[in-house]
């Protein structure tokens, strides 16, 4: 998966990097920093999304790594957090955003993580309660085999009550991961689920659905709640179906979750020619979509009602007490698919918190 | 060093006239009337070869004199030539996409001289996949390529055209020149083509042949095509507010404040439901919240 590993001047003198690197049984390239890895490496790429993806770029961050979720304009916000530690991925899906988002293609990972736990030590002593992630720029556990990170971080915020940390993957690395059972704080792991069929055609490297089934399996054995995320929803022929037989297959697996989202496909105009030149046999575009008020491309408003209602029935018929919500879409589409009361109802409270009084 | 040459001791190597376009009325008048009073570009000692100039050495005789400008290292002059061109009449796309094409195959300059040196130097990104697109635009038929340099397209543009096959790109030249589709046209064009042909599996001439002759809008048409339920819901809308018809000036109000005032003194329902199909539509959502507010969620 990774084939390079890059350090900059910067994070050469980490211990982390050497077990990174042991790990992965790569010889490191120490180059000044990312604007050399850009200048040196990233511009003589033929693939520099998909060859990026298999450079690691160890680097130390100087900024703050906690921050909340941007959401999108218009939307509703379900107030998480996340924390940007590592950017990019290595898996290769075609729906990604990091594709057109992202300024440099490695994968960089900070190796301060040092300063992170700091971070975050203010935040979580500060705060009763407090979703958060790592899934916004990266997925939380696909470098878990060579990095150990996703554990570290677990282990160390499931030690706050009112925290709870999600991991968010398309992989199946759990195996490494704490045992949470009897900790004060909830560690939440998250798939992204899509039908075979769309993970077959849009992505590259991940998980397969059994596997990431399976290991949610096994992470719920470990004490984890388990999310899933249908996000990216795609309309493909027979998508109906196939999503509908999906959630019968995760709640064959789990009578309860600690939350699902759903969120239809949308795309800003500049990814269209990254999934149209480096996925050749993609379907992703194929649908009918709208440009919306936040300028990214949705499907049809009542095409993406219509399924919604029934993958939201299938949801509550199967899971009652499952929350449910809606990630990246209105106020208006939470009523027409979930009723006038869905902002308010009691079963999103856990997720939906907010506590902006909670500070001291 | 500027020194003087007859016309007729100067070595034309054809692989450097980039320029494909025609020599200006201007240019052609000027070197006419004044001979040569800019430079050319030529590198070498006894026996220069010309690198730039080569429009304005064709309207000479070989006996005249020139200026030259003698760069003895050819990737010196190269560089200098581009620069000059640049600033006095940049380079199409597509005689850029030549010109680095022609200083890749000849081995003037290596992969990483061009991209140091020469692309920045035309304006482009000195990257890998620019220099490969580069390359892959020199697959376009000549004719297609000679439209898009008419048009002034993008290289970006040009690189996806290149990997269709031939015979389709055959049958877009048609296209685009029948329908004098300006770039914006033709981008919207292909834009819309490609998923047509995916989804009906089918060729570009097929589609492009069961378009409505008499009908001269082939973007409508297409877009007809493209997206068939849009159009569904667009139809409905129609009938909906067929009603209204001779009361506004349908359908160029439909998003008007003349039409959203008139709902809301007579038809609530219609307009709750105008607003919802509206949305879908349109890229205007500014009238379903405010239809959305006067009418509750209902």
């Amino acid at each position: 998966m990774i084939e390079r590993i890059f350090v900059t001047e910067a994070a050469v003198q980490y211990a982390y990097v050497k077990k990174i690197c042991d790990r992965a049984e790569l010889e490191p390239e120490l180059i000044r920093d990312d604007a050399a890895y850009r200048n040196d490496i990233e511009r003589f790429l033929t693939d520099p999304v998909g060859q990026g993806k298999r450079h690691l770029l160890l680097d130390v961050f100087r900024g703050e790594f906690f921050r909340k979720c941007p959401g999108t304009r218009g939307k509703v916000c379900c107030n998480y957090y996340v924390i940007d530690q590592t950017s990019n991925c290595p898996f290769d899906c075609s729906y990604c955003f990091l594709q057109s988002y992202l300024n440099l293609r490695a994968i960089r990972f900070a190796v301060n993580v040092e300063d992170l736990f700091r971070e975050l030590e203010a935040v979580f002593r500060r705060r009763r309660f407090i979703r958060v992630g790592t899934g916004e720029l990266a997925d939380s556990l696909a470098l878990e085999p060579l990095t150990g990170f996703g554990g570290m971080l677990m282990k160390f915020a499931v030690e706050f009550p009112g925290v709870v940390l999600e991991l968010k993957t398309k992989s199946s690395n759990v195996d490494e991961l704490p045992d949470v059972r009897k900790k004060p704080g909830r560690g939440v792991i998250g798939w992204t689920m899509e039908p075979a069929h769309v993970v077959n055609n849009e992505e590259r490297g991940t998980a397969t659905l059994e596997e990431r089934l399976a290991a949610s399996s096994r992470a719920a054995k470990k004490g984890y709640g388990i999310a899933f995320h249908l996000d990216p929803v795609v309309f493909f022929p027979g998508f109906e179906e196939a999503y509908l037989n999906l959630v019968e297959q995760i709640f064959s697996h789990h009578e309860k979750l600690d939350w699902m989202s759903l969120a239809g496909f949308r795309y800003e105009p500049a990814l269209k020619s990254y999934v149209e030149e480096r996925f050749p046999n993609s379907e992703l575009l194929d649908g009918e979509f709208l440009r919306c008020s936040d300028g990214k491309f949705r499907y049809l408003f009542p095409e993406r009602i219509r399924f919604f209602r029934r993958l939201v029935e299938k949801v509550k018929q199967l899971s009652p007490k499952t929350p449910l919500y809606f990630c990246m879409e209105d106020a208006r589409t939470w009523k027409l698919v979930m009723g006038e009361k869905a902002l308010t109802d009691p079963v999103l409270t856990p997720i939906f918190l907010r506590e902006g009084d909670d500070e001291e | 060093m500027i020194e003087y040459f007859q016309k007729k001791h100067l070595i034309q190597d054809t692989r450097f006239k980039f320029r494909k376009a025609d020599v200006p009325a201007d240019l052609t008048k000027s070197v006419r009337l004044e001979g040569i009073l800019m430079p050319l570009i030529a590198s070498g000692d006894k026996e220069p070869v010309v690198l730039d100039g080569y429009r304005r050495l064709g309207l000479l005789e070989d006996e005249e004199t020139v200026p030259v400008q003698l760069i003895r290292d050819r990737k010196a002059a190269l560089r200098a030539s581009v620069e000059l061109n640049m600033l006095a009449s940049p380079y199409s796309e597509m005689e850029k996409a030549g010109l680095v094409s022609s200083v890749l195959e000849n081995g003037w300059m290596d992969d990483r001289e061009i991209l140091d040196t020469l692309l920045p130097r035309l304006g482009l990104k000195g990257q890998q996949i620019v220099l490969d697109s580069c390359l892959t635009v020199r697959l376009l038929d000549s004719k297609l390529s000679a439209v898009l340099a008419a048009r002034k397209a993008p290289l970006k543009f040009a690189a996806r055209l290149s990997r269709e096959p031939l015979d389709e790109q055959s049958v877009l030249t048609e296209f685009f020149s029948i329908h004098r589709l300006s770039l914006s046209r033709m981008v919207q064009a292909y834009d819309l083509l490609v998923p047509v042909r995916k989804a009906g599996n089918e060729s570009f001439s097929t589609i492009i042949r069961n378009l409505d002759e008499e009908n001269e809008d082939v973007l409508e048409q297409l877009r007809q095509k493209r997206f068939r339920r849009a159009f569904e819901y667009k139809k409905q809308l129609g009938s909906l507010l067929g009603r209204y018809r001779g009361k506004l000036s349908f359908p160029e109000d439909m998003e008007g404040e003349a039409f959203r005032f008139s709902c809301l003194l007579k038809y609530p329902e219609d307009a709750r439901k105008y607003a919802a199909m509206l949305r879908e539509i349109s890229e205007n959502d500014e009238i379903f919240y405010f239809l959305s507010e006067h009418f509750g969620n209902d």
